[in-house]
């Protein structure tokens, strides 16, 4: 019991680093980011094959968030101009390719096979073999991103970010660069999408692209904006509230085929419903405009 | 798609009636999809965004359901066997790939002309550019949403039935398929039906043309790369209209 | 001369909203851009805005040539916009919407992470001073959503001046308020005059534009047909044949 509560929590942790961080584009800057995946996917991909090549942990993941960084701010350029829905369908053109470069470029990341055997985190000597040492090291990653992020939406750089969200004409006309305001917030986004990408990787030890499908976007989106769109605080509580909600199907007895796609069910209908009754979510002030 | 293959496959009906049920099926599934959920979306003042996302949302919850019914695995229909197909200016073409395009180009021209010569194509096309206007006029958007659905899937079940048969049936295809149809949209234009048209067949073109230089696994890749270039340089598409982007 | 329009043309899929428009601004004025619906002023506005780009002719800010620049290069080079309907930040409060105007170094990511909440004193005597000549310093904490349609354009006029600037382009500020809103904003406009500023404004409501202008250019069907003096401009016939069935002196529409 006590292993699977660890193991729960170390889910938490990770999906709330691609809750927080996807809650930073689209809710404050207004990026309806869908290819937020494939960051997760470039992170998790980055670090394995960095540890596996005998790179340190801390190197690894590092890199691995800073690689995302670089692939969003590409991504980036050519999306910048786009409008909302635009964007969202664009950016999950994206993840897509993401998805089909690491099936394929099997020499790089041994296509469906996936990566095996990457090696837990050795930080200065000392192995986290142990799942609750694992915990500590996912929770010391979920602290400094929440107050990371936290510091950015509320200094005058955030200020702009959400400008920009609410009217990207009228910041412009008030003198701010928006292209340059949004890149760096896609890449910030990016960033943290790509440290739990390591972190799932050296967790689970073993690594393909189903792992990083677009699938996997539906709990996070959900979850988004059930916690309200433009609220921290609140994403963290719907992340924590809804990733635990489908465990009970594992108590119920259906087997490990059906669980899956029943919990993106799960996570789908929650979303149109919420999207239908209740759009601001639990925390936010405001819906999707 | 997978209704058909349940139909034909699993119950064992003969092609033709399973067919036919399909587009019963198809156009049922896009009425409900309109009025249980977009309808609700849209009367709370839903804009395009919200839609998408619920759209999605749905696209991810009908792949999950066939994933728990059907398994992961890849399905067949057969239905038309291979046959050896006919020497056509190189390249070798079978009946039912001949088949496949003669009935696209009649599902084409009758769409066309639906949308361009009759009173419910051109109020749908009323509603698309200003439906407050259309209002006024005395268009209901209501029931025109009603009927752009119907029309949608109608023309998406024939497409199901086309894919299934030339091709084979894998739960994640829908969003594949997504992907690339709003790519050739975009690249043919949005708004303009010669232009999805011209879009879908530059796209299947280069995409297959490309992977004569590059390894036919990113074939979609292709796709994608060229949707990137057209966003950068001409994002209104080939034909488009102006509508849906930046300032 | 501050700024100097040359031979703009424009057109929008075949209709010329503005054919070969050319005038000058001159500093220290009030300059009101009248015409019938139609007649390019926006047009002409969003061209200067750097929004729209032209098909023809040139933009010279302070003699700098800044046709089909960036609407935000155009905002730091000094030209400040306000939009013909409410634009503010809506799920901001008034004083964010404020910051974000007056404030230069929000765009430096890294430096703005470490001064958080630090909201220059210099910066914030400003914002107070002009909320108090508005007389809706009570505003300050609410948010912009929740205010209502006069109060947003005070606010978004606010705004407009705490931009940096050397000229300001006013779309319409006075349409849809009430008369005592309207009045506070002639007061304004001329304190700001008073205060050195140059404006340019798009306006309907001929009572208000005669009360603060010091010149008058016409437009009609995208170029200008007259230019001077109000008094004159009162009594030109051609204007008032343009402005066929609108009586001169009604208030606005």
């Amino acid at each position: 019991m006590e292993g699977y509560l660890i193991h729960f929590t170390i889910l938490i942790a990770i999906y709330s680093l691609l809750t927080l961080s996807l809650q930073l584009s689209i809710g404050f800057a207004g990026l309806l980011n869908l290819g937020h995946i494939a960051f997760y996917a470039i992170g998790g991909y980055s670090s394995s094959l960095l540890s596996l090549q005998g790179m340190d942990f801390l190197s690894s993941i590092l890199i691995a968030g800073i690689l995302s960084s670089f692939f969003a701010c590409c991504l980036s350029f050519p999306t910048n101009k786009l409008k909302g829905d635009y964007f969202a369908v664009a950016t999950m053109g994206f993840s897509f390719v993401v998805y089909e470069i690491s099936l394929n470029w099997v020499s790089l990341t041994k296509g469906p096979m996936g990566l095996v055997g990457i090696p837990r985190p050795d930080i200065l000597g000392f192995v986290l073999n142990q799942n609750i040492h694992f915990l500590f090291l996912c929770l010391f990653f979920l602290i400094f991103s929440y107050l990371s992020l936290s510091l950015i939406v509320r200094s005058p750089f955030g200020r702009v970010v959400q400008s920009i969200r609410d009217d990207e004409l009228a910041a412009k006309i008030l003198g701010k660069n928006t292209n340059k305001v949004k890149r760096i917030v896609l890449s910030v986004s990016a960033f943290f999408a790509g440290i739990a990408g390591g972190l799932y990787a050296h967790y689970i030890n073993y690594i393909d692209p189903d792992s990083f499908t677009v699938m996997e976007l539906i709990p996070v989106l959900c979850i988004v904006i059930i916690g309200g769109l433009g609220s921290l605080k609140g994403t963290l509580i719907a992340t924590f509230v809804l990733v635990l909600l489908p465990e009970p199907l594992r108590f119920i007895g259906f087997s490990s085929d059906v669980i899956g796609p029943a919990r993106q069910i799960i996570y789908a209908v929650l979303l149109i419903c919420i999207l239908i009754y209740r759009p601001k979510g639990l925390y936010g002030r405001f819906d999707l405009k | 798609m997978y209704f058909l293959f349940f139909l034909f496959e699993g119950l064992e009906f003969s092609f033709w009636v399973s067919a036919l049920v399909t587009l019963v099926f198809s156009v049922l599934v896009g009425l409900s999809m309109n009025n249980l959920i977009y309808k609700q979306l849209r009367v709370r003042g839903a804009n395009k965004v919200i839609l998408l996302i619920a759209s999605f949302a749905l696209l991810i919850m009908f792949e999950s359901v066939i994933l728990i019914f059907f398994g992961a695995d890849v399905k067949v229909i057969e239905f038309l066997k291979i046959e050896k197909g006919f020497q056509f200016l190189g390249a070798v073409i079978t009946p039912l790939q001949i088949f496949i395009i003669l009935s696209s180009i009649v599902l084409f021209f009758l769409f066309f002309s639906f949308m361009k010569k009759t009173k419910l194509g051109k109020a749908m096309r009323a509603v698309s550019d200003n439906p407050e206007v259309a209002q006024i006029v005395g268009i209901s958007p209501e029931k025109i949403y009603l009927w752009s659905f119907l029309v949608g899937s109608l023309i998406a079940g024939f497409a199901a039935i086309f894919i299934s048969l030339e091709q084979n049936l894998r739960p994640m295809i829908g969003t594949e398929i997504m992907v690339k149809s709003f790519a050739a949209a975009i690249i043919g234009g949005i708004g303009s039906v010669p232009g999805a048209i011209l879009g879908s067949l530059l796209l299947g073109f280069s995409e297959n043309y490309g992977i004569w230089f590059i390894d036919s696994g990113y074939k979609d890749a292709i796709g994608f790369g060229i949707l990137l270039v057209f966003l950068i340089f001409r994002p209104r598409g080939i034909l488009g209209l102006k509508k849906g982007l930046g300032e | 001369m501050i700024l100097e329009i040359k031979n703009l043309k424009k057109s929008f899929g075949g209709v010329n909203a503005v054919n070969n428009c050319s005038f000058q601004i001159e500093e220290g004025q009030i300059t009101a851009l009248l015409g019938p619906n139609g007649s390019g002023k926006t047009s002409i506005f969003n061209i200067i805005s750097g929004i729209v780009n032209v098909d023809y002719g040139k933009v010279l800010f302070n003699s700098a040539d800044i046709t089909n620049r960036n609407p935000e290069d155009i905002s730091n080079l000094g030209i400040s916009r306000l939009f013909q309907k409410a634009r503010l930040f809506e799920n901001l409060s008034v004083e964010d919407n404020l910051l974000i105007s007056i404030h230069s170094e929000d765009m430096q990511f890294f430096k703005s992470l470490f001064t958080p909440n630090k909201v220059f004193l210099e910066e914030e005597k400003k914002i107070n001073k002009i909320l108090r000549l508005l007389q809706i310093e009570d505003l300050k904490e609410k948010f912009a959503a929740d205010l209502s349609y006069g109060q947003q354009r005070l606010v978004e006029i606010t705004r407009t001046f705490l931009n940096p600037h050397s000229l300001v382009l006013l779309d319409e500020p006075a349409a849809g308020v009430n008369p005592k809103i309207r009045n506070k904003f002639a007061k304004f406009l001329l304190e700001m005059k008073n205060q050195k500023d140059t404006i340019l404004l798009i306006e309907h409501d001929m009572k208000f534009t005669f009360s603060i202008a010091d010149r008058v250019i016409v437009l009609h069907e995208g170029r200008v047909i007259a230019d001077g003096l109000p008094e004159e401009i009162k009594k030109n016939q051609f204007v008032q044949k343009v402005y066929l069935g609108e009586k001169f002196f009604s208030s606005s529409s």
